[in-house]
């Protein structure tokens, strides 16, 4: 096998990563972190808590670690938090991500905060659309709009709460939202949601 | 069998067009470079009896000194080119046949509907389609029959027209093979009759034969289901020896231990020969059977799976490369790229033309292929003037969607997306291998440009390049759950970092001979 690759050195490297609160933990094992480098697939949880050992506070704290991880891994350990609904860390450590990143409308940083909303609003709870509705008029970034959307249509469905449906009724309106794919998404979301926003 | 005399009746037209009848010998010398102006005999354009009568490089034809013949082609119909003259055939109605060159003009050599010594017999041309045109039944051609879908002339060894090849081609419902003239270097593609289905096995639909003639490099299956979700694939493959290269896998070892892999899929699947050591094309008649899962939704009984056959014949290897952006205004990665992505910007951006492009050639330079047409189109090229909004970030869900939108028929069709959803990978394929055939849910990969936020365009490079081969059969060439067994299914590659199949973005690009040489059978190439 040829040597590693200098980002995945870089986070091998790192004995612990640290998180965005709290004090370090222990770095994931070597196994866990290269399986966060598919270039098509996110490893399932199952996979996740074996190679973690069932250490999941250490991927939370992958993610959300600033202090020299690679941003490819960090974004898949967002993205696989999403499939750990009903933990509490993992929620907690999504919506530190989401206040970390809140005004990131630009680069890697906008990446984090839309991997982050994206999970959250696969395994968050109600408590979350107070935080989640007023990024949906973050005017300057699309991208940002249009995952909120989406994370409103998951997370209204499975709390069954209907707060989002006002403001994303807004952006389906042309005059209002002036780009298509967040009027797009806003609209699916509002399928989604269906009987709940009548 | 027909015989060939001297010309008495033979078509002139050609030749004599070619000469054009100028007096003055110096005036054509130029033109002619063959013709006769050497003194030696009468010049090009003079009357003769005998082609001994003609200067050197002519041949005396319908009583005209005219350049001499290469090819049988040169001669024109009903007629052959033998020593440099052309002879006119003589032939009956009914007359047994090899050959179209066999048959007198105004004849064709028409694939006999019972085999007996010769494949074929002289009949009179009728109205229909042209060699290699589009068939279903003989009756539908103008000359000889119908075979691979298309429409072929019987041959004799090396008497196609230039850039054709004599090649045998297997006839399934005569279990016989004939020798017809077949492109030297294309893809063809026909459909297979798919039968109705059994009431007692509904979802089989077995024993569909495939024929593959002798110059073909790869044998692709395209299954298609009625609706996208219901699930569609082979469930048994046979070679024309007989052997099962492939079974249905009931258990994920199976799926590894076949000698070809494939797996059903919902939609659409492909299943490609060859894509593995152990498994090399033969000519000859491979016999398939299909599983059309019914359920889920529930199919009527008359609803049967579309089954397209795509064949490379030659050794061509060019690879076009089809590049679609969606809307990609406002990326968030644009400061790193330094403009919108887009149909407009993508050919002078050097960033894409000297680092992406660039570093894709240099892959699969290495496998001996060569980057052919590269076309750029924004995704309104193929909808409306809206485009497809709700594809901008692209949900592995949609992304059949927006495969199936490709109208290239040659080359890979790769698409920009914003992001891909949802777990935010950097590439999309439908599944290996991908459908070489355009408007398929299978018929392209997709590419997050995102990942320009933290990486540069030679890393987006390599993961289109793994994309794009996934796309042409490779596998990984080793799977992430690291379980014994679970590698590609070439014998020579490894399971390195290094290899361009390795399933981590920071994999390599080297290719191992046996790559290379799936690869450039892909049928893709042109």
């Amino acid at each position: 096998m040829r040597r590693l690759p200098l980002p995945l050195l870089a986070v091998l490297l790192t004995t612990a990563v640290a998180p965005l609160w709290g004090d370090p933990i222990p770095a994931p094992p070597t196994a866990a972190i290269n399986a966060l480098s598919g270039l098509d697939f996110v490893p399932a949880r199952s996979d996740l808590v074996r190679l973690l050992d069932g250490n999941v506070p250490s991927l939370i704290a992958l993610a959300n670690d600033d202090a020299g991880s690679d941003p490819g891994i960090r974004l898949r350990a967002y993205h696989a938090l999403r499939q750990f609904l009903g933990d509490t860390e993992a929620m907690t450590g999504l919506r530190a991500a989401v206040a970390r990143y809140r005004t990131a409308r630009s680069g890697t940083e906008l990446l984090y905060l839309v991997a982050a909303i994206d999970s959250l609003g696969e395994i968050g709870d109600a408590s979350d659309l107070a935080t989640l509705v007023p990024l949906l008029q973050a005017t300057e970034s699309r991208d940002l709009r249009a995952a909120v959307a989406r994370a409103l249509g998951s997370l209204g469905v499975r709390a069954r709460v209907s707060d989002g449906c006002a403001a994303l009724r807004t952006r389906t309106d042309p005059n209002v939202e002036p780009v298509p794919m967040v009027r797009s998404a806003a609209n699916r979301a509002l399928n989604r949601l269906a009987t709940l926003c009548q | 069998m027909a015989t060939a005399t001297l010309l008495e009746s033979v078509d002139v037209r050609r030749a004599t067009s070619a000469v054009t009848r100028v007096a003055s010998c110096a005036v054509i010398a130029v033109a002619l470079a063959a013709g006769g102006c050497d003194g030696a005999g009468r010049d090009l354009g003079e009357s003769c009896d005998t082609t001994a009568e003609c200067g050197a490089g002519l041949q005396c034809l319908e009583q005209v000194c005219v350049p001499r013949c290469h090819a049988h082609v040169d001669c024109g119909d009903g007629a052959v080119c033998d020593d440099g003259e052309c002879h006119a055939v003589q032939s009956a109605i009914g007359d047994p046949c090899y050959s179209e060159l066999a048959c007198a003009a105004g004849q064709t050599c028409r694939l006999a509907q019972e085999l007996h010594v010769a494949p074929g017999t002289c009949e009179a041309e009728g109205a229909g389609a042209l060699e290699g045109e589009a068939c279903t039944a003989d009756r539908d051609c103008r000359q000889g029959g119908c075979a691979l879908g298309r429409c072929v002339s019987l041959c004799d060894t090396d008497d196609c027209r230039r850039g054709w090849t004599c090649a045998e081609i297997p006839l399934p419902e005569r279990s016989t093979s004939v020798s017809a003239c077949l492109p030297g270097n294309t893809t063809i593609e026909f459909e297979l009759p798919v039968p109705a289905a059994d009431p007692a096995a509904p979802e089989i639909f077995p024993d569909l034969p495939v024929p593959v003639p002798s110059t073909a490099r790869s044998m692709s299956l395209v299954f298609e289901a009625p609706t996208p979700e219901n699930t569609v694939g082979a469930s048994l493959l046979k070679n024309p020896r007989n052997q099962v290269i492939y079974r249905e896998p009931d258990l994920i070892e199976s799926y590894f231990t076949n000698p070809v892999r494939h797996k059903p899929q919902p939609g659409v699947s492909v299943l490609q020969v060859p894509s593995s050591t152990a498994a090399p094309l033969l000519a000859g008649i491979y016999t398939v059977d299909v599983h059309l899962y019914r359920d889920a939704p529930r199919l009527p009984p008359g609803e049967r799976p579309r089954v397209r056959v795509v064949e490379k014949l030659g050794s061509a290897a060019r690879l076009d490369l089809h590049f679609y952006f969606l809307d990609l205004a406002e990326h968030p990665c644009a400061d790193r790229i330094g403009t919108d992505l887009s149909a407009s910007t993508a050919p002078t951006l050097s960033g894409f033309q000297q680092l992406y492009l660039a570093e894709l050639e240099r892959i699969f330079e290495a496998a001996n292929i060569s980057l052919g047409e590269v076309t750029y189109d924004d995704i309104t090229a193929l909808t409306t003037a809206n485009g497809r909004p709700d594809l901008d970030v692209l949900d592995a869900s949609q992304a059949a969607e927006l495969f199936a939108l490709t109208t290239h028929t040659s080359g890979v069709s790769i698409f920009f997306v914003r992001s891909l959803e949802p777990d935010g990978p950097q590439l999309l394929t439908n599944d290996t291998p991908g459908a070489p055939i355009p408007g398929t849910g299978a018929s392209g990969i997709a590419i997050g440009l995102d990942t320009l936020c933290y990486r540069e365009w030679k890393d987006l490079a390599r993961q289109t390049a793994h994309g794009i081969a996934r796309h042409m059969g490779l596998f990984r060439n080793v799977e992430p759950d690291e379980l014994p067994g679970h590698v590609d299914p070439i014998d020579d590659s490894d399971d390195s970092l290094d290899n361009l199949m390795n399933w981590s973005e920071f994999g390599g690009t080297d290719l191992s001979l046996g790559q290379r040489e799936i690869l450039r059978a892909s049928p893709v190439l042109r």
